[in-house]
């Protein structure tokens, strides 16, 4: 107890300095491990405080009783039956695997579930290709579409320059064929049609009768989009090979850690 | 070849590894080099009977270390069963992978296996925390009664035990087995980051962090380990 009483003697004085103190290098010179410039700073610091001082004593009396702590006894034998060599000898299996999926495999998880979410995102790209075409339209496609709707009528109510004599469309009769040519294609390929628009945007020519047509740029626009479907097929066999992979993958961990003994 | 044999004869605890009656010749021996250390030699030839196939051979091994792999074990994962459970799948790894030892110490290889499989405990622990460790006591242990103990002392030394242990469980899992590799085993900053797969000065900083822990714990215990 006057140990004790002592300590806090020479704590008392110091304790404000003793918060500003390195107490790591404390712990390594009491485990032998402080370098040079480590050492020198924990011996002085010792040397001036008291705090400081006790510490090191204390974790040195630790580490000295953690040394000497007592054994635990065993609770049970650890000696293998034939049954468990039976079951572990190494099978085909167990060699492919190897430490395949053991919790320090710390590869095969994240490659897994990034193949797995690779080919997720490639099938919802090659599924819903309306959500690109969405994409489009919200950002950039509605505003060039809507200019070349202005165009449009701006063409039709007045004439354009470099376009002389452009006649206002009559408004068409009920049944009779819609002048614009995109409308005898179908909504959906109207609407990829028209985000495509900005490409063709101000390829606006009259025609014999003055009015402002579209030149035959929409059928190459569909040939695009044709091509385009190609490119999400294959888009959506590399988006399925990785998934697949991706879970094969997720498998053969669960397969191995289950299996694998 | 019985001349090679003679100084494994010395060790008390070879009868395990002699009570069979052909013991391989060296050159039975696949390691690069055969140790001078009888006890690593002895180690050996077990673990090459095992390679063949040899069951008996792996369970002299086992009984060989499985006191000091337990020891080890608990104090990292301070749960008795699930101690229990590591050392288990240890020896089952260890029975696996028979083919991977490259030489040197079997002891050394047992227990990386362990320390391994101790590890793979606490991150599974760690990924479904349930409860803390239960307070770790072993009543079978008590401080060797001389002539001259002091049971007061003995009393002491029996608390300071059981508070250390408490406390040990109460730090990281980190920390703890790096102060257990550490004090307990004796390794070295080097062999415990290359155990534990870290850097060097992350094993000095779980090791003065852990420490640094253990004496806040033990704040007002610390009279305990005091003279």
């Amino acid at each position: 107890m006057s140990g004790s009483s002592e300590i806090q003697m020479h704590e008392e004085p110091n304790s404000s300095d003793h918060a500003q103190h390195d107490l790591l290098v404390i712990a390594a010179l009491a485990d032998r491990g402080a370098t040079g410039e480590e050492a020198d700073l924990a011996r002085a610091q010792i040397a001036a405080c008291g705090a400081c001082a006790a510490l090191h004593a204390d974790l040195v009396s630790l580490a000295t009783a953690t040394r000497q702590l007592p054994p635990i006894e065993r609770p049970r034998d650890f000696r293998l039956r034939p049954v468990d060599a039976q079951r572990l000898r190494p099978n085909l299996v167990r060699r492919l695997f190897g430490s395949f999926g053991t919790p320090r495999d710390g590869f095969s998880r994240p490659l897994a579930a990034g193949l797995t979410t690779l080919g997720l995102a490639g099938l919802m790209l090659g599924i819903l290709p309306g959500t690109l075409s969405l994409g489009g339209a919200t950002s950039g496609g509605a505003p060039a579409s809507t200019a070349m709707d202005q165009t449009l009528e701006a063409g039709a109510s007045a004439p354009a320059a470099g376009v002389p004599e452009v006649e206002a469309p009559a408004p068409a009769p009920a049944g009779a064929q819609p002048t614009d040519p995109l409308q005898q294609y179908s909504d959906g390929d109207r609407a990829a049609a028209d985000n495509l628009r900005p490409l063709g945007a101000g390829e606006l020519q009259g025609d014999d009768g003055g009015r402002p047509v579209m030149i035959a740029s929409a059928p190459e626009d569909f040939t695009d989009v044709a091509d385009d479907s190609s490119g999400v097929s294959q888009l959506m066999v590399i988006s399925g090979t990785l998934l697949i992979v991706g879970l094969g993958l997720f498998a053969l961990r669960w397969t191995s850690r289950r299996f694998g003994g | 070849m019985p001349s090679a044999l003679g100084p494994m004869l010395d060790s008390p605890s070879l009868e395990i590894a002699v009570r069979r009656e052909s013991l391989p010749v060296e050159q039975d021996l696949r390691s690069t080099t055969v140790p001078d250390d009888p006890v690593q030699r002895r180690d050996l030839i077990l673990l090459e009977r095992a390679r063949d196939g040899d069951l008996d051979a792996f369970n002299d091994l086992v009984t060989l270390y499985q006191d000091a792999l337990y020891a080890l074990v608990v104090r990292m994962v301070p749960d008795r069963d699930q101690a229990a459970d590591a050392v288990q799948e240890g020896f089952f790894s260890a029975f696996r992978n028979l083919h991977t030892f490259r030489g040197g110490s079997v002891k050394a290889w047992l227990n990386r296996i362990c320390v391994n499989a101790a590890m793979d405990t606490q991150r599974a622990r760690r990924r479904r925390p349930s409860q803390p460790y239960p307070e770790l006591e072993d009543d079978s242990w008590q401080p060797p009664a001389g002539e001259d103990a002091d049971p007061e002392r003995t009393a002491v030394l029996a608390e300071r035990s059981r508070a250390l242990s408490v406390a040990l469980t109460t730090i990281t899992d980190d920390q703890r087995t790096a102060i257990v590799l550490y004090d307990i085993e004796g390794y070295d900053y080097a062999e415990i980051a290359e155990m534990t797969g870290v850097s060097l000065g992350t094993v000095k900083s779980r090791i003065h962090r852990g420490r640094l822990a253990l004496r806040d714990r033990l704040e007002g215990r610390m009279e305990l380990f005091r003279g």
